[in-house]
């Protein structure tokens, strides 16, 4: 009997695929797709007044986070680095490692200026307030 | 499964029977070899220390834990990762010292340290004349 694995990062085939291709076609492309070569699981929520996004990101150095919140996206970069063994070797590797982007999109515009993030136990969460809705603006007639 | 007890380094995952009903997720592990130790770091992102067991019983270690559930008064709207009951077993061979065995949690990576029995001391044979 087996478990279903939950990893907090898959790695998308295609990137690799895309990398080799362009590796093939010529020097200078290689690396072109090096930027992100994981892509971080997230899970949104919502309360009405914000957004909350979790993504699970075990063994990523604080430092190297940048999150950046504009209109009605949500941007998380970082990097996870797995540090070899100062000895011995590894007989079984599992965990993934690499750069990572992601994007999300939300639903409607938050406050940028609101917007604050927590990171524990290797999980990021960003909460993201909604721009508070306008005032209905009362219309004279002349 | 049979644990293979000759080859003292060797782990592999052991079935689960006769245990509760889950959902459990199985989690990713690397292992190290050293000349003194197995090494197991595994992932389990949002899992307190006092939330992780580590249990061993007939030379299988099992190790479950349960994450922080989704945030209360919100409601999920878009969800690539289910949140569970993490749990996987390793069979331990025989060099294993299952009395030194140590774990820590860090940033959501679990490193539980294995020493062996002896390190690495060469069984030298002597050959005999008649």
């Amino acid at each position: 009997m087996s478990y279903p694995t939950r990893f907090g990062f898959f790695v998308p085939e295609h990137l690799s695929q895309i990398d080799d291709a362009l590796r093939a076609l010529s020097p200078f492309l290689a690396g072109k797709t090096e930027q992100a070569t994981v892509v971080p699981q997230v899970n949104v929520y919502d309360d009405g007044r914000s957004f909350l996004v979790r993504a699970d990101l075990p063994g990523v150095d604080k430092q190297s986070l940048e999150i950046t919140a504009q209109g009605n996206q949500l941007t998380l970069k970082g990097e996870r680095v797995i540090h070899p063994p100062s000895e011995g070797r590894f007989i079984r590797r599992e965990c993934v490692e690499g750069k990572f982007v992601r994007t999300v999109t939300l639903t409607e515009q938050v406050d940028s200026e609101q917007v604050s993030a927590t990171f524990q136990n290797g999980v990021l969460e960003v909460l993201l307030p909604r721009v508070p809705e306008r005032q209905p603006r009362k219309i004279n007639i002349n | 499964m049979q644990t293979q007890t000759n080859a003292p380094t060797q782990l592999e995952s052991a079935p689960v029977s006769g245990e509760p009903q889950g959902p459990w997720y199985t989690f990713p592990v690397d292992v190290i070899e050293t000349p003194m130790a197995i090494i197991l770091r595994a992932d389990l992102p949002g899992v307190t220390s006092s939330e992780v067991q580590t249990e061993l019983r007939d030379s299988v270690l099992t190790v479950t834990a349960t994450p922080r559930q989704p945030p209360s008064g919100m409601r999920p709207v878009h969800q690539e990762y289910a949140t569970g009951t993490y749990r996987r077993q390793f069979g331990l061979g025989r060099q294993i010292d299952q009395e030194h065995i140590n774990a820590q949690l860090r940033e959501g990576v679990l490193t539980l340290t294995l020493p062996k029995i002896g390190a690495v001391q060469p069984r030298r044979i002597e050959v005999k004349s008649v």
